[in-house]
């Protein structure tokens, strides 16, 4: 009898002190594609791991991760931040006591970036897309990361929705352990979401910011927070943005969640409050997202149609989330080439030296829409 | 109650249903969203408001009761969906603050009866907004900032001192909320009508009194309206 009581807790003892394997490693970019990163993973040691980086060259980096315990979320999420990479490098990541390895590149002076939002409230479609971008990087290595234009889940609050959705976003990693780098905002459903910054190495900051620039060499993206107030210090610090970037950056990029040009729902504050900024500083094309349709506005300046000065609002969101029937399809700025359609979908952004191609492409891979632009002239 | 008090109330349902309807009518709501794969259900909800416009002049002697009770019941839906979601914050105050519109239009059928659910639900509604306000719902420091920029005083105001100034209205939202179940209760319903009609208001002003700006205020006429009827009440008795 005590022999096999001893066997039994030797057996748990075993079990209990070994290591369990990483779960939901993900690369996120935040201020730079091509010059740092962050590597997140979940696991249950409450210990700092050890992380080993490998770059093309075969020289080795040894990090210690930073651990977290969320509320809410078992223990514990490791975090590690890696600075002064190379451009256009691929680095593969080893993580004590994980047998897999997994590698990420950094973004080249051209390449691909994928564009999408809303992946909410539907597992199953969202593995759909998911599988489709996996697909998509493999026909297209020169892909680099996706821009999540938010509303991940349907309650923010819900570490079991979330611990879903970054179960589904592991559909997205290769067969030979490649990583698609996250680029995360927020979106009303995670309006004041803890999880959100737990989760995703709070980019910027706290709850009350989340809003921040991403450099592409010669390309800005400006990640903006409609949860918060358009016209207070996120206008201020656009305004400033934009000021800066309309002279150091050939191409300048917003995004943001509830769109200025809805295809479904009422416009959001960002017409009334950034939409001018955008159009004095010449923005190249905006992202939103909210409305579960696909949308392309014809080119927009001062509430008209202009060939020349205006911008292009691409959107509204199809990652996953059940669509909805674009009810603003007869707006004027849907008219000419503009194009709003109940489909799902996700944008892939190609840059080249003097040119950039917005595809869209949809859950079977077909490109079924593309906008195409030049330097603008500010 | 009395014939003005009824008529004051048929006035608030018939701008309220306005509202409604308008809303519905330009952007999908919650009953849309839950049967998002049912087109129908969404073409019902976009042209179902006008129906409760009609409610507010229908005549006592007919039975407007169930009408009434079905209207009230799509109030407590839509609330009930929003919260179900929990996120974002204001889908997870929406019974709160919400509580106000959804009972409001059941004082037509059960009159004095439901005084005090009327009290409770004022209370739940500036409980709700006190709590938003506290965390600086985005929102209202627009609204904010605009309306001071309007009257001039866009010089002494910025993002920092609006957050300070919305975690003491959300506390003044809060304590008349307790307030008005105790002897305070007429001065805790004064500072509801007078804080409800300045929020209404302030949606005028932000959307230029424009359609948009006319439906958000109208939406929020119950906000002060039911305060002062529950003042007039009061002062009769």
């Amino acid at each position: 009898m005590s022999i096999k009581l001893y066997t039994l807790f030797v057996i748990f003892g075993v079990i209990s002190t070994s290591k369990a394997s990483i779960k939901y490693p993900m690369v996120l970019f935040e201020k730079d594609l091509s010059r740092s990163a962050v590597f997140v993973f979940h696991q249950n040691s409450r210990k700092p791991l050890n992380v080993t980086l490998t770059d093309h060259l075969g020289a080795q980096f040894s990090f210690k991760t930073v651990k977290r315990k969320p509320f809410g979320v078992p223990c514990c999420v490791h975090e590690v931040e890696f600075k002064k990479l190379s451009i256009g490098s691929k680095y593969k990541i080893t993580v004590e006591g994980e047998k897999r390895t997994f590698w990420f590149e950094t973004a080249k002076e051209t390449g691909k970036i994928l564009l999408g939002g809303d992946s909410r409230s539907d597992s199953k479609m969202r593995v759909n897309i998911n599988q489709a971008i996996k697909s998509y990087v493999k026909k297209n290595p020169d892909t680099f990361a996706l821009i999540h234009g938010g509303d991940y889940i349907k309650n923010g609050w819900s570490w079991s929705q979330w611990k879903c959705w970054l179960k589904d976003y592991q559909t997205t990693t290769s067969e030979s352990g490649r990583l698609l780098p996250l680029i995360p905002i927020r979106g009303n459903h995670e309006y004041l979401s803890f999880y959100f910054n737990s989760l995703f190495s709070r980019p910027s900051g706290g709850i009350y910011k989340n809003y921040y620039v991403t450099q592409w060499n010669d390309l800005s993206f400006i990640h903006l927070n409609t949860n918060l107030s358009h016209s207070g210090n996120q206008k201020d610090w656009l305004q400033s943005k934009l000021k800066k970037l309309s002279k150091e950056s050939k191409w300048i990029i917003p995004n943001y969640h509830r769109p200025a040009y809805p295809a479904v729902k009422k416009p959001g504050d960002a017409l009334r409050y950034w939409v001018p900024l955008f159009e004095k500083y010449q923005v190249d094309v905006v992202f939103e997202s909210d409305g579960h349709v696909y949308k392309k506005t014809a080119p927009i300046f001062n509430g008209k149609i202009d060939r020349e000065k205006g911008i292009r609002y691409l959107g509204e969101g199809g990652l996953g989330v059940p669509l909805r029937e674009p009810e603003k399809s007869g707006e004027w700025y849907f008219s000419g080439d503009g194009r709003v359609e109940k489909k799902y979908h996700f944008f892939s952004l190609e840059k080249r030296l003097d040119k950039i191609f917005i595809h869209s492409v949809d859950e079977k891979l077909n490109t079924f829409d593309s906008v195409q632009l030049r330097p603008k002239t500010r | 109650m009395n014939c003005k008090s009824n008529n004051i109330l048929r006035v608030t349902l018939a701008l309220f249903s306005l509202a409604y309807s308008y809303g519905h009518y330009s952007a999908p709501g919650s009953f849309s969203s839950v049967f998002i794969s049912y087109p129908s259900v969404r073409y019902i909800e976009k042209y179902i408001g006008p129906i409760f416009i009609l409610l507010a002049f229908t005549p006592k002697r007919y039975s407007i009761k169930n009408l009434l009770l079905l209207f009230s019941g799509t109030l407590l839906f839509e609330a009930s969906f929003k919260f179900i979601q929990l996120s974002p914050l204001e889908n997870l105050l929406s019974p709160f603050t919400s509580a106000i519109r959804i009972v409001f239009p059941l004082m037509l059928v059960f009159e004095t009866k439901l005084h005090k659910v009327v009290l409770i639900a004022c209370a739940l509604t500036f409980f709700g907004h006190g709590i938003e306000a506290i965390m600086g719902a985005g929102k209202f420091i627009d609204f904010f900032l605009y309306c001071s920029k309007v009257f001039g005083l866009s010089d002494f105001v910025n993002e920092e001192k609006v957050l300070i100034i919305l975690k003491l209205i959300g506390l003044f939202d809060i304590v008349s909320a307790i307030l008005i179940f105790s002897k305070f209760r007429v001065n805790a319903l004064r500072f509801m009508m007078f804080w409800g009609f300045i929020t209404a208001a302030m949606r005028l002003v932000y959307y230029d009194f424009s359609l948009m700006g006319f439906s958000e205020f109208f939406l929020r006429i119950p906000h002060w309206i039911i305060p002062s009827l529950l003042l007039f009440y009061k002062n009769e008795h």
